[in-house]
């Protein structure tokens, strides 16, 4: 079991990264010479986006270790990772929304970029769904391990979205070849965010583990009362 | 039984939306615009049919009357050119000799009638030249022909 | 004659309130989901203790 130590060791660290995020993105960063104050959601929107590419690769590498081993723990991980890789795909796609009305000129545009992130979380709520409807555990965790795995499958795609397909998302800032395209005093308020919602994610997945342990014991003790 | 039938039907509504947004919608977004060039050499078939067209919008090629809100624009992709007109106010990025992607129909004699405007901006950021603009007066500078800026 | 738009009135949109909306909107729905959690674990600890407390009732 991990220790309620590192589970409050993360939280407050998640909490002094956001802190110090908001800081740097609201009073370190310049603004943007294009689009003004308006680009500070950036420092929200990419870090929530990158971090459940993120928690979907969690998911599919723990998807791939069940399958192979048949451990309990491994469908833990990628249950609850999954989970949380939905929230922050939402929220990023609601901060993305919210970003584009003002610069674009549209709250939404099927382009492939946002089409295919929106394919991307309705595979995981799809997934949540199955894990729910499934009673069985053994079964529930192959069946979610399959659809994590071709589920992941959708990340590079949208990461490769904006070099496929003419889109009216703008290409990558980050995980891009070449040198950076966003200014080193914008870098610091980016990167300081990322590291902060990468803690975030790292504190919610520990607590979400418990969470499904919890839920084993309680299926388990079902089992031995109806026994 | 009643929660276990509403997921399902959740789920069922999910794995529709699903294999719509795959089949239709990556269909649909592989083509998200067409160019200039590739709206002049459907020739006479593109006349009265809705599009959405990108391109650069040609400097010096924006009038704007505010009496009308009546705005008109050339777009270009560096080969042709089509005039835009569009009732109502762009976004606020929209500038001339950046990225634009308009909606709406095609009409005779190379006039595009747009309904909608949407801008398109770099993956660049970087703060303001310095003396150019303090956050506060940031939106009027921003707002002056590129010419007038630096 | 104005070359642009944004010269001749309506120029520059507030961006406040967009920012404001982003952010506001990420933190409750981070902090609801903490909550969630939290509301989740402590429901399963409290029925793991009761069905203990039954199972050794009945043991007896």
């Amino acid at each position: 079991m991990i220790g309620r130590g590192l589970e409050r060791a993360l939280g407050i660290l998640a909490v002094i990264g956001l802190v110090t995020g908001l800081y740097t993105g609201f009073l370190y960063a310049p603004p943007d010479a294009v689009q003004g104050e308006v680009q500070r959601i950036m420092y929200l929107h990419v870090p929530l986006i990158l971090v459940s590419y993120f928690a979907f690769f969690v998911v599919f590498v723990t998807s791939i270790l069940y399958l192979a081993r048949r451990c309990e723990r491994h469908d833990a991980i990628a249950h609850s990772s999954a989970e949380i890789g939905v929230l922050f795909t939402a929220l990023a796609i609601a901060a993305g929304s919210i970003w584009g009305r003002p610069t674009w000129g549209t709250w939404w545009t099927w382009d492939a970029r946002l089409t295919t992130t929106t394919i991307l979380l309705l595979i995981f709520i799809g997934y949540l769904m199955l894990r729910a409807l499934v009673d069985d555990p053994s079964r529930g965790a192959t069946f979610g391990a399959v659809l994590g795995i071709i589920g992941f499958l959708d990340v590079p795609i949208i990461h490769m979205s904006v070099v496929w397909w003419r889109t009216l998302h703008q290409p990558a800032s980050v995980l891009r070849p070449g040198p950076s395209t966003v200014a080193p005093d914008m870098q610091v308020a980016l990167y300081t965010n990322l590291a902060a919602f990468v803690l975030l994610y790292g504190y919610f997945l520990v607590k979400r583990v418990r969470l499904e342990k919890a839920r084993w014991e309680l299926i388990r003790l079902r089992m031995e009362g109806a026994a | 039984m009643t929660r276990k039938s509403k997921l399902l039907m959740g789920a069922i509504i999910v794995a529709a939306a699903l294999s719509y947004l795959i089949y239709g919608g990556i269909r649909e977004a592989a083509v998200y615009y067409i160019t200039p060039a590739e709206l002049h050499e459907k020739g006479a078939s593109a006349a009265d049919r809705s599009f959405r067209l990108g391109g650069m919008v040609v400097p010096g090629s924006v009038h704007w009357d505010p009496g009308t809100l009546q705005l008109t624009f050339r777009l270009t992709d560096g080969k042709e050119q089509v005039a835009v007109m569009h009732t109502g106010s762009p976004p606020d990025l929209f500038k001339e000799g950046t990225g634009a992607i308009v909606e709406g129909k095609y009409m005779s004699g190379n006039l595009f009638i747009a309904s909608t405007i949407l801008a398109k901006h770099s993956e660049e950021y970087r703060p303001p030249q310095a003396g150019q603009a303090q956050a506060k007066d940031l939106y009027r500078t921003l707002m002056k022909p590129p010419e007038e800026r630096r | 004659m104005g070359a642009d738009p944004a010269e001749d009135g309506g120029g520059g949109v507030n961006p406040w309130p967009y920012i404001l909306a982003a952010y506001l909107l990420a933190a409750v729905g981070l902090l609801c989901y903490l909550l969630s959690v939290s509301r989740r674990t402590k429901a399963m600890v409290a029925q793991i203790a009761t069905l203990r407390r039954f199972s050794k009732d009945t043991m007896r």
